[in-house]
């Protein structure tokens, strides 16, 4: 087991785009764990002796102020603690309930599939976004509805995936194999099945929180997210269109590419992660590594 | 049924409902029609049939992987589809099954020696984990495979090599039954012969009993003492071996029989034929 985990962590080093996505990520957690003590100021209160939209560069100010004065830079660390929390946790969840349903539809098909894939149909007739604006505004605003509305909206996708790879899985002659030696259906699903159909999960759900981060940001832009005065990049960006045009388009800006950021991250580490758990893949990129090796000393 | 006989089968049928819509009625499709035989212990009986014939779907049912529609499979005396699950489960330690295709024989996330392994740890009497381990290097060494294939995965072995391990991992719980279901078929015709005399060798080894399913004659006259030939989900014919080859009854059977290619003959011919081509 601790091999198998060497292995994989090296397939994941290896790659340096999903390094970097992973550094990021990491990076913006300890931002926000410990956004009491590496922010400047309070986000949410105007520091003394600081005036309106002031441009970035500003001393004391590097990213400059809101429209009402507040230092960005803080809200911008402060905003890490909403975002990542909405992007992980809804997706975690989702993911969970998600594999149960999928390995389960997959699995037995039939009347048991054809129920919760239908289901899952249902849901799949609305846009997600629209879908989300519409939960979070029956359950009304704030963080605990939008993460709400999140699971409910990811879970026919996650569910989708799960369903489309058990079913592929469900037919080799590995589960028949299982199923001669009288091995329980359960041990069949999660213990046979389910470690071959987790990969394109996992791939599939950091992508998925990247998505999550941008859709969360424009339920907050929209008024349905967090609520002022607690920082968060959306309600930001949506604060700063009323200056956008007059010359205050870094108001907006700031947070926009912090969302950018974080999102990109998390779609980079999900090709990584792939190569690292799947052990097909890990060897392929040994090989690749060793001929470029090779080559690369026959060169020189 | 006879002191000898280890397995006997009767008018097995399986019959598939199909897809079902709002507005056409299921259309049926019957995967095997009437499938009868009976195979004597020690000995190792031929299924041949062309693909569609349902041979698989005969050696799946015996194993009760797919529910048969009707019929009757007689295993040592009990009537395997009276028994309830916990009874079969204790019965399915006697009988296994080899696959075809060995690529997906095995979990592409576990490793060769987890997976022989498994059912031991599930069904085994002795679950010293140190016992378990000798267990499945012996029976490693038994297929002729070396003992650091253990940690290795399945897409790291040639072909052969899994067929072996697949062979190994049917074989570590004793079985007296082996459904070996075109266990040659994707192997080139070196790797082929290995493997046939490895499952001869195993058959004095463990007094095994085979059903050796296949699509085509080539392997039949080396390795089985007697043969079905099914068509279309019907036995048309049952004999020894020796009496199929030198005395074909039915058309299918002659077909079969003519499709064998074989090194007879005057090679020059052949050859002058491809150069006029």
């Amino acid at each position: 087991m601790t091999t198998k985990w060497k292995q994989s962590c090296k397939a994941f080093l290896s790659d340096k785009m999903a390094t970097t996505g992973a550094i990021v990520i990491l990076f913006s957690l300890i931002l926000a764990v410990f956004a009491s003590w590496i922010a400047p100021y309070n986000p949410n209160v105007v520091a003394e002796g600081s005036t309106r939209l002031m441009p970035p560069g500003t001393e004391g100010h590097i990213l400059g102020t809101d429209q009402q004065g507040r230092d960005i830079l803080s809200r911008v660390i402060f905003g890490t603690q909403t975002s990542l929390i909405s992007a992980v946790i809804p997706v975690i969840i989702a993911a969970i309930i998600s594999v149960v349903l999928g390995v389960i539809a997959g699995y037995y098909q039939g009347f048991i599939g054809n129920l919760i894939m239908r289901t899952m149909d249902i849901f799949f007739a609305f846009p997600a976004v629209l879908l989300a604006i519409a939960i979070a505004a029956i359950l009304g605003p704030g963080l605990l509805n939008v993460i709400i509305a999140m699971v409910i909206v990811r879970i026919p996708y996650m569910t989708r995936v799960v369903y489309t790879d058990t079913l592929q899985e469900s037919q080799k002659e590995y589960v028949e194999a299982a199923k001669a030696f009288g091995i329980g259906d359960i041990e069949i699903m999660f213990k046979q099945i389910l470690p071959n159909v987790l990969p394109s999960l996992i791939v599939y759900s950091t992508t998925l929180a990247g998505v999550t981060i941008v859709t969360v940001a424009g339920l907050s832009f929209i008024g349905l997210g967090v609520q002022p005065p607690t920082a968060d990049w959306g309600r930001m960006a949506s604060d700063g269109k009323k200056v956008l045009m007059q010359g205050y388009a870094f108001v907006t800006f700031i947070p926009g590419i912090a969302i950018l950021i974080l999102s990109f991250s998390f779609s980079m580490i999900g090709d990584g992660l792939r190569n690292a758990l799947d052990p097909y893949e890990r060897s392929k990129a040994k090989e690749k590594k060793k001929i470029s090796r090779k080559t690369s000393q026959h060169i020189a | 049924m006879k002191e000898d006989t280890l397995i006997e089968v009767q008018g097995l049928q399986k019959v598939y409902s199909g897809k079902r819509s709002l507005f056409t009625p299921s259309k049926k499709v019957t995967a095997v029609k009437d499938v009868s035989f009976s195979i004597r212990k020690g000995e190792t009986f031929g299924l041949i049939g062309e693909s569609g014939s349902g041979k698989t779907t005969v050696g799946r049912m015996i194993l009760r992987l797919i529910e048969p529609t009707n019929g009757s499979i007689i295993y040592n005396g009990q009537s395997l589809r009276d028994l309830s699950n916990k009874e079969m489960t204790s019965l399915r330690k006697e009988i296994q099954i080899v696959f075809q295709d060995s690529g997906s024989a095995f979990n592409p996330r576990k490793t060769i020696g987890a997976q022989i392994a498994h059912p031991l740890k599930k069904f085994g009497e002795n679950q010293d984990p140190q016992f378990i381990h000798q267990q499945v290097l012996k029976m490693l060494e038994v297929v002729g495979l070396r003992a650091d294939f253990f940690h290795r995965y399945p897409h790291e072995l040639s072909g052969g090599q899994r067929q072996r391990a697949g062979i190994a991992r049917a074989l570590i719980l004793k079985p007296k039954f082996l459904v070996l279901d075109e266990p040659v078929a994707a192997l080139d015709v070196s790797v082929k012969a290995q493997i046939i005399n490895l499952l001869i060798d195993l058959q004095k080894e463990f007094q095994l009993t085979y059903l050796f399913i296949a699509h085509n004659l080539d392997l039949v006259a080396y390795f089985c003492n007697r043969v079905a030939v099914l068509s279309k989900g019907e036995v048309i014919e049952t004999s020894s071996t020796i009496d199929l080859f030198n005395n074909p009854k039915h058309e299918m059977t002659k077909k079969l029989l003519s499709s064998i290619l074989t090194l007879e003959g005057d090679l020059g011919e052949v050859y002058k034929k491809r150069s006029v081509i």
